[in-house]
């Protein structure tokens, strides 16, 4: 028995050794928006790119609105067809699959607001009703809403590295803490079981 | 070899919840309470073999050791294997809980279907009980593709291409388990030959004498 305990001990713990080269059985598909187009990536959790993965877009409602396939890099972009929530949804092959949803909020911020021109930017200040120059002006020929486009997209650059780190942070392998929690449930089960045969035994003497 | 929430229709999570119910009773009815504890280590060590990948293609493939569980269980290889896939959906998300049933008997079905064919002749001379060892865990996992192959017949269309894609990934786990198998048994015989099955005291006392 003691043998059997330490071929068992050796063979987890080897498997702790094999276990950061791997690349787990799950796919991941994550979603952003880059003005007016949506890019996708698809992975194996543990870093493995889908190639040639099938990618569906629905809308709300779950109508087919295009599909696509993912290129070497696990990739797909497409442009948003229409401004409402987008489900798109990841078919790799051999039963799996992932989805991933894109609010139309999401959407309608990363498209790009025209810049007011001079005709719709409301005139200069007047003397007369000056609470009604709705948006105020910031400065020599910029309306707040001008402003508030370029604002919108210079953060829009800033954060795309941002936004690709979450995207690889979103699909970690199963954590130390993930592993060692499900054996401790299946202790706690065999307990369980340990504990009736020892009610069972008592009360049969 | 997990299937994924939302890939399989309602007829089939049904039919394999239903399989997997009916069968992980019988296993629980089957399974002594002496052997509890051996249960849960199995279990244990199939939670954590689907850790151990092996990069086949695009697409990598990991251990499943659904051989080995079903030979030393028998029947009682369902609640087993249910309780890793619970705890593996739970932790690793691979799977999910809808497919839970179909899952279970991808992977036990083979196992119980093995333990009965290979199971006789594993305390046989090892010309006999070597092949038998190394069928029980290549056998194993070639069944659970080809049932995972059958339960996604629905949803991806040729049987035979959808079997083939998933019989051809997983031919080095076959291959890997199958060594895999051979070792446990031959190592299991010498050291605690009452786990393995078909296990007669008085026999053996004979063959030693």
């Amino acid at each position: 028995m003691r043998r059997l305990l330490t071929g068992l001990a050796v063979t987890v713990l080897y498997s702790f050794v094999v276990f950061p080269a791997a690349h787990a059985h799950k796919v991941t598909v994550f979603a952003w928006v880059e003005g007016d187009r949506v890019f996708t990536e698809s992975k194996f959790s543990g870093g493995k790119m889908v190639k040639a993965g099938k990618v569906a877009v629905f809308d709300g409602s779950g109508n087919l609105l295009l599909e696509g396939r993912t290129d070497d890099n696990g990739t797909f972009d497409f442009k948003a067809p229409i401004i409402t929530d987008l489900k798109i949804m990841l078919t790799a092959g051999m039963g799996h699959r992932n989805s991933w949803l894109l609010t139309a909020a999401e959407l309608s911020e990363g498209e790009p607001t025209p810049l007011a021109t001079n005709e719709a930017r409301p005139e200069p200040v007047s003397l007369k009703t000056p609470r009604e120059t709705a948006p105020p002006l910031a400065g020599p020929g910029l309306t707040a809403r001008d402003i508030e486009t370029i604002v919108s997209r210079q953060l829009e650059e800033k954060i795309k590295p941002l936004v690709r780190m979450v995207a690889a942070s979103q699909e970690k392998g199963p954590t130390m803490r993930d592993i060692v929690g499900g054996i401790g449930y299946i202790i706690g089960l065999v307990g369980l079981g340990a504990y009736v045969r020892y009610r069972k035994n008592r009360r049969r003497s | 070899m997990h299937i994924s929430e939302g890939v399989l229709g309602a007829p089939v999570l049904v039919a394999g919840a239903a399989v997997a119910v009916a069968c992980t009773a019988v296993g629980l009815k089957k399974l002594e309470l002496d052997r509890v504890a051996q249960a849960g280590i199995l279990s244990a060590a199939f939670f954590v073999a689907s850790l151990i990948h092996v990069p086949v293609g695009p697409s990598s493939v990991h251990l499943i050791l659904n051989g080995i569980v079903g030979l030393l269980l028998g029947w009682a290889a369902f609640p087993a294997i249910l309780t890793a896939l619970v705890l593996q959906a739970m932790m690793f998300q691979y799977g999910g809980i809808t497919t839970l049933g179909v899952n279970t008997v991808i992977m036990a079905l083979p196992a119980v279907v093995c333990y009965h064919l290979c199971g006789p002749f594993i305390h046989k001379p090892p010309r006999i009980a070597v092949p038998a060892a190394f069928a029980c865990g290549a056998g194993s996992v070639f069944l659970g593709a080809i049932l995972a192959g059958a339960s996604l017949i629905f949803t991806e269309g040729s049987f035979l291409e959808v079997a083939g894609l998933i019989v051809t990934a997983h031919l080095p786990v076959m291959a890997i388990e199958g060594i895999v198998t051979v070792f446990c048994v031959a190592f299991l015989k010498k050291v605690k030959p009452e786990m393995l099955p078909g296990y007669d005291a008085a026999v053996f006392a004979q063959a030693k004498n």
